[in-house]
């Protein structure tokens, strides 16, 4: 019986896989129909699964690498033959062989002596990363400090102070203090973030003629933040040590924490890690996390805690986003739709046809900063929340008008308690500057690399970024300097110390946004000062709900414009807009932008 | 759910999963052979044929993008180290792939310690804007339930419903008899439809 079912059942899906519809299939197995009907259109659900592809990127990618490795492994095979006179596949089980003794030989070291734990993160695994090492021909760390101090130790020298911009060499250790962070930014655009109180040690930066990268670090203490670009050659190399067991990880989003005793905890945000503490392995998919004891295996893999709150950031095409956090670092696409990520556990994520979405979770108090860039003249809706515990503590939402290549700042500040967010008040909305707020360090040129650039709208999750300057703007090539973390304040070439026309003037301004609640002393809506560096250009000041709406920005030209507020008479409030810019330059206000931000709860 | 089927969702898919150059089994054969020789432009190419189909395998299982590309790279290395061993089954080579595929998957998978058990459904990262159109709660919640089903069932609806695999090919690459697969097959979609019931 249940074997003519079974038939039954197959003859109709081939009859369905012919394209028969299932009353047809039914029709020939009247007795079974009963048993049948579900199960096919159970099947027909499942039929209608789309066929997904790898995006284009990986396909082009991935065939290279695997390609190069081939290749390599192939020059690796004739020059063990030429000396022993063994067949190709004899060389490549020597060669694999070798490998394993290479990798165990570490364990070796490592595990028995410090108990270390090895994070090591790798695109693909190459034996010729191990047996042929060439020459070094680009390696490079660059610190840059987003606050406090922060000591560097070069090799058999003292500690001294770091400085923003400094480039640091193997051997170098770098500890932040209790008030400090500060960003590794290396040769392939790889970044690592350190939190207040962490101590690491660079042990090997490496790029070699076969194209494959070696970046080895040491944590001693505290947590990291890394993001690491995905390799472009097999045989590169990406480790972190840090002083409890040894981990794997494939992946390029995760925190690495590492207490007083050495225990490590290891909390994947994107991508792939793998732990192995005491010959055992835990891989961690996004969103898991293990903890490993000194000594011991890694626990379980367990999902990592919701954050209790967080701040979520929806922006629609044609602008692209980043937030800057208190601190100074950085997620989101910058220009050219370049990506960075220097927030801890920050994601940024980006559909097809151009959604944005940043998540920074567990905010802390202090001032946000969202930088609005336009890839195309248009108008762009985002959407900013703060989420405590599921609920929506703050949402603020608008549609501003931008220009190519311009844009806006939207300084938002936030106070958190207990790791809730509690308030929220827009301090400051201005247009965007030509050299960026974000903090990020133009790497090096990695000789026949392209990773890291990859336009927007490409692809659906990060964006790699930060990168060798293929495909960087010359806007862009400027703005990831070293040191200017420019906080809103904008330098301009151009420009005599304008002061910005504001008309407050209700009705103007594109987009009307939902009203709700608004912070205390922006109810009162009385002289709101916003910030602007506007140069010489009206801006309309919407005043609705005595908040920070701002309509659209007249196209006035011309210099030592005096500041001329004209308050809402309907409104009766006078929200100001505070020329602050004195200096020369390009005026983004003068690019017909329009804004207004309505905080809706 | 809207459901299309099996013959026009293939006519809406080919273009975006045909390969640029469509390959006979002889020409796959000789591949193999010369792959085996050494070539690496004939492994390339054998890349090419069949990189989408193994990417869309592991992805139905691990159902995150980034993971299923990493253990597509590893299958490939896996496959060109391994060609020698495909020596006299080069008509086979495909299920021979997928086998290597499904091998590294399970151990992949045994080595995360089932992650991918936890009921959250992650969205899917739709690379393509050609799939974009299938992203839709019915979708996902169906992947979901895939992704949750018993290991041999999931590679069964897999191999036979979103693969197009027939039962001789899915039986050589699972180790069964087409008898096998027909049983394993029922009991697949039972179990699927009995959890779509339970939403």
């Amino acid at each position: 019986m249940r074997t003519k079912l079974t038939k039954a059942l197959d003859e109709c899906l081939a009859m369905m896989s012919e394209g028969e519809s299932i009353d047809a299939c039914l029709a020939q197995h009247e007795n079974d129909r009963k048993q049948l009907e579900p199960l096919l259109n159970t099947a027909l659900s499942v039929f209608s699964l789309p066929r997904i592809v790898p995006s284009d990127k990986f396909k082009e990618t991935a065939g290279e690498r695997l390609i190069a490795r081939l290749h390599r492994e192939a020059n690796q095979a004739k020059s063990v033959e030429l000396k022993q006179g063994t067949s190709l596949l004899d060389d490549l089980a020597i060669t694999m062989q070798r490998l394993w003794q290479a990798v165990t030989g570490v364990k070796k070291v490592v595990v028995p002596v410090a108990f270390c734990l090895l994070i090591i993160i790798v695109a693909s695994f190459s034996a010729s990363n191990f047996l042929s090492p060439s020459p070094a021909l680009a390696s490079g760390c660059t610190l840059s400090i987003f606050s406090g101090s922060v000591e560097v130790q070069v090799p058999e020298g003292n500690g001294k102070q770091g400085a923003d911009g400094m480039t640091l060499d193997i051997g170098t250790r770098v500890r932040t203090a209790s008030d400090a962070s500060a960003l590794l930014t290396f040769f392939d655009g790889s970044t690592l973030k350190l939190e207040p109180g962490t101590d690491i040690e660079i042990q090997q930066l490496k790029y070699d003629e076969e194209k494959s990268i070696t970046i080895v670090l040491k944590q001693w203490m505290g947590r990291t933040w890394s993001r690491v670009e995905k390799m472009a050659d097999a045989g590169s190399h990406y480790e972190i040590e840090t002083p409890s067991a040894c981990a794997v990880v494939r992946g390029t989003l995760f925190t690495t924490e590492v207490d007083a005793t050495g225990a490590t905890t290891v909390a994947t945000t994107q991508g792939l890690v793998s732990v192995v503490a005491q010959g055992e392995e835990v891989y961690l998919p996004a969103d898991q996390q293990t903890h490993v004891e000194s000594g011991a295996a890694p626990a379980q893999s367990f999902a990592s805690p919701r954050p209790t709150s967080e701040i979520i950031i929806n922006i629609d095409a044609p602008a692209i986003g980043s937030v800057i956090d208190p601190t100074g670092a950085s997620t989101g696409l910058i220009q050219g739709g370049l990506s960075i990520n220097q927030i801890s556990g920050s994601r940024s994520l980006s559909s097809p046809e151009g959604k944005q979405v940043i998540t920074i979770p567990q905010p802390q108090s202090g001032e946000y900063t969202i930088a609005l860039r336009y890839l195309t003249d248009g108008v762009a809706n985002f959407n900013i929340q703060g989420m405590s515990d599921g609920d929506v503590a703050f949402e603020y939402a608008g549609n501003y008008e931008g220009l190519n290549e311009n844009g806006w700042l939207i300084h938002i500040k936030v106070h958190v308690e207990n790791g809730r967010v509690i308030d929220s008040q827009v301090s400051e909305v201005g247009p965007l500057g030509v050299e960026g707020p974000e903090k990020i360090v133009k790497t090096e040129s990695v000789k026949g690399r392209t990773v890291s650039v990859e336009p927007i709208g490409q692809n659906g999750d990060e964006k790699s970024g930060q990168d060798s300057g293929a495909g960087l703007s010359q806007d862009a090539a400027q703005s990831q300097g070293n040191s200017d973390l420019s906080q809103g304040k904008i330098d301009r070439e151009q420009g005599n110390n304008d002061q910005g026309q504001v008309n407050s003037d209700l009705g103007k301004g594109i987009g009307d946004l939902s009203q709700g609640q608004v912070n205390s002393d922006q109810s009162q809506g009385n002289s709101d000062q916003i910030q602007g560096n506007n140069q010489g250009k009206g801006i309309d000041v919407q005043s609705q709900g005595n908040d920070l709406s701002q309509g659209k920005i007249d196209r006035e030209q011309g210099n030592n414009d005096q500041g001329q507020v004209n308050n809402d008479q309907s409104q009766g409030k006078s929200d100001q807009i505070k020329g602050n810019d004195k200096d020369k330059g390009k005026d983004i206000s003068d690019q017909g932008m329009n804004k207004e931000l309505v905080k809706s709860k | 759910m809207s459901v299309i089927c099996n013959k026009v969702r293939e006519e809406k898919t080919a273009q975006a999963t045909a390969p640029a150059k469509a390959y006979n089994q002889f020409e796959i054969t000789a591949l193999v052979e010369e792959a085996d020789g050494g070539n690496f432009t004939a492994f390339g190419d054998l890349y090419s044929i069949y990189l989408d189909q193994i990417y869309r395998y592991i992805f139905y299982q691990v159902k995150d993008k980034m993971t299923a590309e990493d253990i597509t790279e590893e299958v490939f290395i896996k496959a060109w180290k391994a060609i020698g061993s495909c020596k006299g089954k080069e008509k086979t080579f495909s299920s021979w792939l997928y086998r290597i595929a499904h091998n590294h998957l399970i151990n992949t998978l045994r080595s995360m310690k089932k992650f991918i058990s936890i009921e959250k459904v992650d969205l899917v990262d739709f690379a393509d804007p050609k799939q974009k159109i299938e992203t839709n709660a019915d979708y996902q919640e169906l992947l979901g339930k895939i992704t949750c089903l018993p290991q041999n069932q999931k590679q069964v609806i897999i191999l036979k419903f979103i693969e197009g695999l027939d039962n001789r090919e899915i039986g050589k690459i699972m180790g069964k008899s087409e008898g096998a697969i027909r049983v394993l097959q029922m009991r697949a979609l039972a179990t699927l439809r009995q959890k779509m019931g339970e939403t």
